[in-house]
């Protein structure tokens, strides 16, 4: 599998993972609760997507499908009900939901690469320039970049993934 | 009255107010402040005084009433969460809830009069949001501060009035029109969710600072 797929996947998670920080405490609130929310959610997710097994290629073409629908479903979320702490476990399932596919990503490329160093090695340095590419983003304009980035950072993993042929 | 550090800011409102609320996000910092940093003159057994740990934002927008003040007793907008209180954004909830004549007060963060970069942006953002704004600094250079409102319902003149009455002999007062000029031939885009590079800014000045003295 190729190097290349595990970086954008770093970069995506890392983008996503700024994107929901940034969506929380500029429109609902910058307390600890928001960032324990979206933290708590993602591992959750992950683990949940690391223990289970999506066998089939309809269940885990699901998995992919759900991920940006879920980071977006918090955008609108956010837009419908600004400062509304009333929709916050809703957010955090959602976040939770975006998590699962991160797990997802990291059992399947395991499971065919068997090279766990190479994986988080690429994935890693992947995270370290989404998490960049999150603070000059935002400070350039935050508001698009909310907008945006997330798909397309996703657009770039999909597009590496079909372009190496892995079936995650 | 945004942000609680000393409590000094409180101390100064509480015999004119009817009622001060603090809105302090962080409660180690509000304690801190009032055993360590209050010097006596604490608040906490003052019936006119209330504190609630929330986000200024949060508490804002969640606001039932309206409010006579809103000012702001926080750091400069050099992180990205207290930036987020210097935008156009957090300016317009304020707005929403200010009564009619009501005030925000904002410290502009550096002598105004000198037009430094930090000062320049805070107003601007206050001018691009309310028709009434007024920076007044000190003739020391240390003390700027802005305030600003929809219908403010007072000019510069008796402003000026006020604070020479008031023992502040060497203020400076600029209104809307002197603003203006003041910042003429500067191009600057007010603070917002679309421009907030004045963190990434302040960010790479400080690390330039500490790692590259000249």
């Amino acid at each position: 599998m190729n190097a290349a797929v595990f970086f954008a996947a770093g970069f995506c998670f890392a983008v996503l993972q700024f994107c929901f920080f940034f969506l929380l405490e500029s429109q609902l609130s910058s307390a600890w609760n928001s960032y324990a929310a979206v933290t708590l959610a993602w591992m959750a997710g992950i683990l949940i997507g690391l223990m289970v097994s999506f066998e089939t290629s309809r269940m885990r073409r699901a998995i992919w499908l759900v991920n940006l629908p879920c980071y977006y479903g918090v955008w609108l979320g956010l837009r419908a009900w600004p400062f509304d702490a009333r929709a916050l476990p809703l957010y955090a399932l959602l976040v939770a939901g975006s998590g699962l596919f991160a797990g997802h990503f990291f059992r399947a490329s395991f499971a065919q690469t068997k090279n766990a160093r190479s994986l988080l090695l690429h994935e890693n340095n992947g995270f370290v320039l989404g998490l960049l590419a999150g603070l000059l983003g935002f400070a350039a304009n935050g508001r698009l970049f909310l907008l945006l980035a997330p798909a397309l950072s996703f657009v770039l993993l999909f597009i590496f993934a079909r372009l190496a042929r892995c079936s995650l | 009255m945004v942000g609680s550090g000393s409590f000094e800011a409180v101390a100064q409102a509480l015999p004119a107010a009817r009622h001060v609320t603090s809105v302090e996000i962080d409660p180690v910092v509000a304690a801190a402040g009032l055993r360590y940093l209050s010097g006596g003159r604490t608040p906490e057994h003052e019936p006119k005084w209330s504190i609630e740990i929330d986000d200024a934002k949060h508490y804002i927008a969640n606001l039932t009433g309206s409010v006579d003040v809103v000012a702001l007793d926080i750091a400069g907008p050099f992180q990205r969460q207290v930036a987020l209180l210097y935008t156009q954004e957090f300016y317009e909830l304020i707005k929403r809830h200010l009564r009619p004549g009501g005030i925000l007060s904002v410290p502009a963060n550096g002598d105004f009069q000198k037009r430094p970069e930090t000062a320049s942006l805070i107003v601007t953002t206050l001018l691009s949001t309310f028709p009434d704004v007024f920076v007044v600094t000190r003739g020391n250079g240390r003390t700027s501060f802005a305030m600003a409102g929809t219908t403010l319902g007072f000019g510069k003149a008796e402003l000026l009035k006020r604070m020479k009455a008031e023992g502040r002999e060497d203020v400076v007062v600029y209104d809307r029109q002197d603003i203006q000029r003041h910042l003429q031939g500067r191009l600057i885009r007010p603070l917002s969710l679309a421009n907030m590079d004045v963190v990434l800014k302040q960010g790479v000045d400080r690390l330039r600072r500490k790692f590259f003295k000249a």
